[in-house]
C-alpha cells in the first residue's frame, strides 16, 4: 500500500489529477489519456500507465490507452527505432503493467516480447495481433529482460515490468477508422480489455 | 461432446463466454474446444443483429513463439437456429478445431482464449506431447 501511495503521490505532481480515473479493487487506470503525448519509452511508465493497487498480491497484465486517437489520413506509419520506439502521428501506444510469477524471470526467457496484444475490429472481420520484438542487444543477452533470477534466493521476487507498445507497429493496424477491442495475453494470464477509436481524417499538422 | 455443451452453457449465468477442451480428442492433429456464449443485446461491442454475433468470435492460440489470432467463423454461414434469443441476451455455442485455423501444429503447450466484443474467455491449456 506504501508503494501505491507514493506512485500515486508522484503521479499527481505530474498532472495527473487532470484525469479522472476508471478503478477496480485491483488496479486504477488514468482515463482519457493519450499514451503517445507522454510515451517515455517502450519500457518505462508514464502518466497513462495503469496503477496497480495491490502489487503485493496482484499477479496478471494491465492496460491502458486513450478512447480514441485522431490520424492524419496522408500520414503513413514509421519504422520502429533499433531500440524498438516508434515516432510520428500515426502511432496507437498503450500502456501495461505487469506482475507475473517469480518464474518467470527465468533468464532465458524475454517476457516483454512474450506478451500477444490483439486488436479486434468490431466491424469486420480483421483481427491484428503481435507481439513487442527484441531489438538490438536484447536478442544476444544472458539475463531475463526484467531482471536476474536465482531460483534458490528469489522465489518471492516475482517478475514486474512496463511496456508500451505501439499497435500500429507491432500488430499491423491501418490508418483507417475503425473500432477496436484490444486486450493483452500471456500464457494463462490475460489483461482488462479496451476499447478505441481510430479516426482517420484531414488534420493540419501545422497548427 | 455434447455433454460438455450442456453442462457450459448450465453455468453459465453470467454474460460472457467459456471454453473448454476435450482431452479425448486432443492429439497432435487436432484440439477440440467447445464453447458457449451469452451475451446482452444492449452491449455496444455486440453486433445488434443476432445472426451476425457468432462471426464476431475471435480465436487467440499461442505456442512459444507462434501465435494466431482469427474470427473462425467470419464467412460462415449462420442460421437462426444457431443463436437463441431470450429478449435480452443471444447466446450459442460453438466447435473448433484449433489446427483448422493455425498454420502450426506439433509438440507443445498450447494456450486458447476467445473472445467476443469486450468478452474474454477463460484460458485452455493444452499441453501435446
Amino acid at each position: 500500500m506504501k508503494n501505491v501511495f507514493i506512485k500515486l503521490i508522484l503521479l499527481y505532481f505530474m498532472g495527473y489529477t487532470a484525469m479522472s480515473d476508471a478503478e477496480t479493487k485491483d488496479y486504477t487506470l488514468p482515463e482519457n489519456c493519450n499514451v503517445n503525448i507522454h510515451f517515455k519509452g517502450v519500457n518505462v511508465p508514464n502518466v497513462c500507465s495503469p496503477v496497480i493497487n495491490d502489487d503485493e498480491t496482484f499477479i496478471g497484465i494491465v492496460i491502458n490507452g486513450p478512447g480514441e486517437i485522431i490520424w492524419p489520413e496522408t500520414e503513413k506509419p514509421q519504422e520502429a527505432s533499433p531500440f524498438g520506439s516508434t515516432k510520428g502521428p500515426v502511432r496507437l501506444l498503450i500502456a501495461a503493467e505487469f506482475i507475473f510469477p517469480a518464474s518467470y524471470r527465468d533468464p532465458k526467457r524475454r517476457v516483454k516480447n512474450e506478451i500477444l496484444f490483439v486488436a479486434v475490429n468490431l466491424a469486420t472481420k480483421d483481427v491484428y495481433s503481435g507481439r513487442q520484438p527484441a531489438f538490438g542487444k536484447q536478442r544476444k543477452r544472458k539475463k531475463s529482460d526484467i531482471g536476474d533470477y536465482d531460483p534458490t534466493k528469489d522465489s518471492d521476487k516475482r517478475a514486474e515490468g512496463s511496456i508500451n507498445p505501439d499497435l500500429v507497429n507491432i500488430c499491423g493496424l491501418p490508418n483507417k477508422n475503425a473500432t477496436y477491442i484490444i486486450y493483452a495475453t500471456l500464457e494463462n494470464f490475460k489483461s482488462n480489455v479496451l476499447m478505441i477509436s481510430t479516426v482517420s481524417k484531414e488534420v493540419d499538422l501545422e497548427h | 461432446m455434447n455433454t460438455n455443451n450442456t453442462s457450459l452453457v448450465q453455468n453459465l449465468l453470467e454474460p460472457g463466454i467459456t471454453i473448454s477442451s476435450s482431452k479425448e480428442y486432443t492429439d497432435s492433429d487436432i484440439i477440440i474446444i467447445n464453447g458457449v456464449y451469452k451475451v446482452p443485446f444492449t452491449e455496444d461491442s455486440i453486433p445488434k443483429q443476432q445472426i451476425l454475433i457468432p462471426k464476431q468470435i475471435v480465436l487467440a492460440v499461442t505456442r512459444n513463439a507462434n501465435y494466431k489470432a482469427l474470427k473462425p467463423f467470419s464467412d460462415v454461414v449462420v442460421f437462426k437456429d444457431d443463436v437463441h434469443d431470450d429478449g435480452k441476451y443471444s447466446s450459442g455455442k460453438f466447435t473448433i478445431n484449433v489446427f483448422d485455423y493455425v498454420e502450426f501444429n506439433g509438440a507443445g503447450d498450447y494456450y486458447v482464449l476467445c473472445s467476443l466484443g469486450k468478452y474474454l474467455s477463460n484460458i485452455i491449456n493444452v499441453t501435446i506431447e
